[in-house]
């Protein structure tokens, strides 16, 4: 909205000019009005004086025989050598002009001008004088007398109003003209001082100009001393102000570009759909940390119809990580064709990335090779969370250790005596879980890592409802566990899963048995139960037992062996911890049909046991050398992989181990180093 | 019932003392066994285990292997020579094969520690 811009020296120079005209006209008015009576107070003086002049001369005058003749020449004189006279005229005592300019008059009855009237007049008038006037003139009456007093007549001068009038507008023109030129200097002098203190308002107005533009480094560049000058310091710092807040807010502006950037980088990088492959469903989950991290994992198909897959997770956070990432990616991509093993290609892989990783940067990778027609996975891993593989037959969830260490980790080619290639045969139904550590390291609020333990106890628990089952379970319980806090690390899942072939119409994973008296009572009464008193020395009863039983009887002492020390080991954890008298039950449930895998019932009546407070245990750091403790639960989870635990039931703490007699003779893996 | 664990000390010329055991190796026996292990080794002599007739290891076994292994660390070493097919399969299990001295006899022991 604009409105009418009226110009500062327009309005002062009108004010000025309106008050000064008004006092003016005032004070002209008034002056003009002393003016004119000042004339005139002059005039009747002047007037009054030619009167008694004029008297004097004619009282000689009217005692001669011939009056007239002594006193026209007189009056004509006056009248002609004074212009402004209206007349002048000598009356005797009867009322007859005896002296008037016109010589026709003389010996006349005089007419008196008509509507004379005398009014108020600051003149001292003696006895007979009178002074009079009409619109027109002002007429001085004198009586004429003689040497002795008597009255002979009158003499009467007149003067024309119009004198004064004259008088008082000659004066009023002086007047203006001075006031005219005051006025003009006046003006004039508003004009150059307003001039002059409205200049710097042309520098401000054109300095806050460019601030709009965006030139915040200019300062206004006023000098003055008034207001104004003030106001130029104030905007002056204004704008160093808004040129700080600017970039600020640039700045905050760029991070989260860069945040946006990293985000969308990392999201183009992970494959979004599952990808199939024959038998095979390759399918990977992502759950970002708040800040973004360094997971990815690819699913790259290959000429021959091999599937490679990675997961990688790189130690370094932001926009960094995430180039070293697409750089990875990138790599990975073009090498993969080159390499028949895993291995080779995790070195060929660390080399290109050197020049690229700063010093004590590091990525953990996992790449394998799907072979879907053998139905088999080749892979390697430098320092990645080990593959968690869970077998249908049994229910079985292994880890599968290596040792390789970290692409980057330690310089000078020493990865690749670390790294061996591993064949994993998946068979129907079979399921490689690959996680990074984000899931394995999320953390309650007091601190305990969510852990190998519960990941491969979830696993087992709902690999039978398929994988997308596993992962939302997986993701739901870590949320759960970290009491939904933003995860501090990338937590990303990769699933590999072969389809259940359609012969196998029964449900792939055979669970532990539902009703455990029920199951142990059918084992008592099929000769596959055992009842040991809680007593360390009855443990060594298990070896008999097992020798005895249906599909273990058969097995290598060896094999047989690893299974007694793994039952040796619950049991006497359940005297431990039970303080009970009562004796513990075991029992053997035999799998039914072939590929099955039977159970290991367990059953004591002492205090529960919580198998999800134990810290997973590793060979490079045991926190406790004393006699064995922490070893016993890792040997019977190495031993016996399906492991459920059910303390605190009504009927007691019951323990189930699945332990498949055929798969336990069949190799599982080959390695090659 | 027999004796679970039974252990024949031997004392060789030189730096050595050898443990012989026989049996099972459980979360009873095993304090015994470091018990003797501890009474019968020599300072700075190596002790070596012979557990070839070792026919059970439990978990209580392998911490006293352990526990061993570590104290004797600086003091003249403890090796197993040889270890029975129990021993190896348990200790394999857990990785441990790769951190404690296996021997595959009394003899190779002897001649690795230079006794």
């Amino acid at each position: 909205m604009s409105r009418a811009r009226v110009g500062m020296r327009g309005v002062v120079i009108s004010v000025t000019v309106a008050i000064v005209a008004a006092a003016v006209l005032a004070v002209g008015i008034a002056a003009e009005r002393n003016t004119r009576r000042a004339l005139t107070r002059e005039a009747e003086a002047r007037l009054l004086l030619e009167s008694r002049n004029l008297a004097l001369t004619a009282s000689g005058a009217l005692l001669s025989d011939l009056p007239e003749l002594t006193l026209q020449p007189v009056v004509r004189e006056l009248c002609e050598s004074r212009a402004e006279l209206a007349f002048a005229v000598v009356l005797d005592h009867r009322g007859f002009v005896q002296g008037h300019r016109d010589v026709r008059e003389l010996g006349r009855p005089w007419q008196a001008p008509a509507h004379l009237a005398s009014g108020p007049t600051e003149a001292r008038l003696r006895p007979g004088e009178s002074l009079t006037g009409n619109r027109d003139i002002l007429v001085a009456t004198v009586p004429v007398m003689s040497a002795a007093g008597q009255r002979l007549g009158t003499a009467s001068v007149a003067l024309r109003r119009g004198y004064v009038e004259r008088a008082v507008a000659a004066a009023r023109r002086e007047q203006l003209v001075l006031v005219g030129l005051v006025l003009a200097a006046g003006i004039a002098l508003a004009f150059g001082v307003l001039t002059l203190l409205l200049r710097p308002i042309g520098a401000l107005r054109a300095g806050l100009e460019r601030i709009g533009r965006g030139d915040l480094d200019t300062p206004i560049g006023i000098t003055d001393r008034t207001e104004l000058g003030l106001l130029a310091d104030t905007v002056d710092a204004m704008a160093g102000q808004l040129k700080v807040a600017q970039r600020e807010v640039l700045e905050k502006e760029r991070l989260a570009h860069e945040v946006e950037l990293a985000r969308d980088l990392q999201q183009r990088l992970l494959p979004s759909r599952p990808h199939t492959s024959g038998p095979f469903m390759l399918r990977g989950t992502h759950r970002a940390a708040a800040e973004v991290g360094g997971d990815a994992f690819d699913v790259l198909p290959m000429a021959d119809g091999r599937v490679a897959v990675a997961i990688a997770d790189v130690a370094g956070k932001g926009l960094g990580g995430c180039l070293v990432m697409a750089m990875l990616s990138a790599t990975t991509r073009a090498l993969r064709e080159s390499y028949r093993s895993p291995s080779a290609l995790l070195v060929a892989l660390e080399e290109q990335l050197l020049a690229t990783l700063r010093p004590g940067e590091f990525v953990t990778m996992f790449y394998g090779l799907l072979d879907p027609k053998a139905g088999t996975l080749t892979w390697a891993s430098a320092g990645h969370v080990p593959p968690l593989i869970w077998r249908a037959a049994d229910g079985a969830a292994e880890w599968h250790r290596t040792r390789g260490i970290p692409l980057g980790a330690v310089r000078g080619g020493v990865l690749r005596g670390t790294l061996e290639d591993r064949v994993t045969v998946l068979a129907p139904g079979d399921r490689l879980f690959q996680f990074t550590d984000g899931m394995l390291e999320a953390h309650d609020p007091h601190g305990e890592q969510f852990g190998f333990e519960r990941i491969a106890t979830i696993v087992r628990e709902r690999a039978g409802e398929g994988p997308d089952a596993v992962l939302d379970a997986l993701h739901a319980a870590v949320s759960r566990w970290t009491g939904d806090a933003m995860p501090e690390d990338d937590q990303t899942l990769l699933v590999l899963a072969r389809d259940p072939e359609a012969a196998d119409a029964a449900p792939p994973a055979a669970g532990p048995p539902r009703d455990a008296l029920a199951a142990l009572a059918a084992a008592r009464a099929h000769g596959h139960g055992l009842e040991l008193p809680a007593r360390a020395d009855a443990l060594d009863r298990l070896g008999p037992w097992l020798a005895r039983l249906d599909g273990l009887a058969a097995l290598p002492d060896a094999t047989r062996l690893i299974v007694e020390v793994a039952l040796h080991e619950l049991c006497a954890n359940a005297i431990e911890h039970g303080q009970a008298q009562e004796p513990l039950e075991l029992a053997w449930v035999p799998g039914a049909g072939a590929g099955r895998a039977g159970w290991f019932l367990l059953r004591d009546r002492g205090l529960p046991f919580h198998p999800a407070r134990r810290q997973p245990w590793d060979a490079a750091h045991h926190p406790a050398w004393g006699l064995g403790r922490g070893l016993g639960l890792e040997l019977v989870h190495r031993i016996l992989a399906n492991v459920v635990f059910r303390p605190g039931t009504p009927e007691g703490n019951v323990t189930m181990m699945s332990f498949d007699p055929v798969r336990a003779l069949a190799p599982k893996e080959q390695r090659h180093g | 019932m027999a004796e679970p664990l039974t252990i024949h000390v031997v004392r060789t010329p030189a730096r050595a003392v050898v443990l012989r055991v026989h049996g099972r190796i459980d979360g009873r026996t095993a304090p015994t066994l470091l018990e003797q292990a501890n009474a019968a080794r020599q300072p700075g002599r190596v002790l070596v285990l012979n557990l070839a007739d070792v026919t059970f290891v439990s978990s209580a076994g392998v911490g006293v292997l352990m526990v061993l292994s570590q104290t004797l660390a600086t003091d003249g070493g403890m090796r197993i020579a040889p270890a029975s097919e129990a021993v190896l399969a348990v200790l394999s299990l857990l990785n441990l094969d790769q951190h404690l001295a296996i021997d595959a006899s009394e003899q190779a022991a002897l001649e690795a520690s230079g006794a």
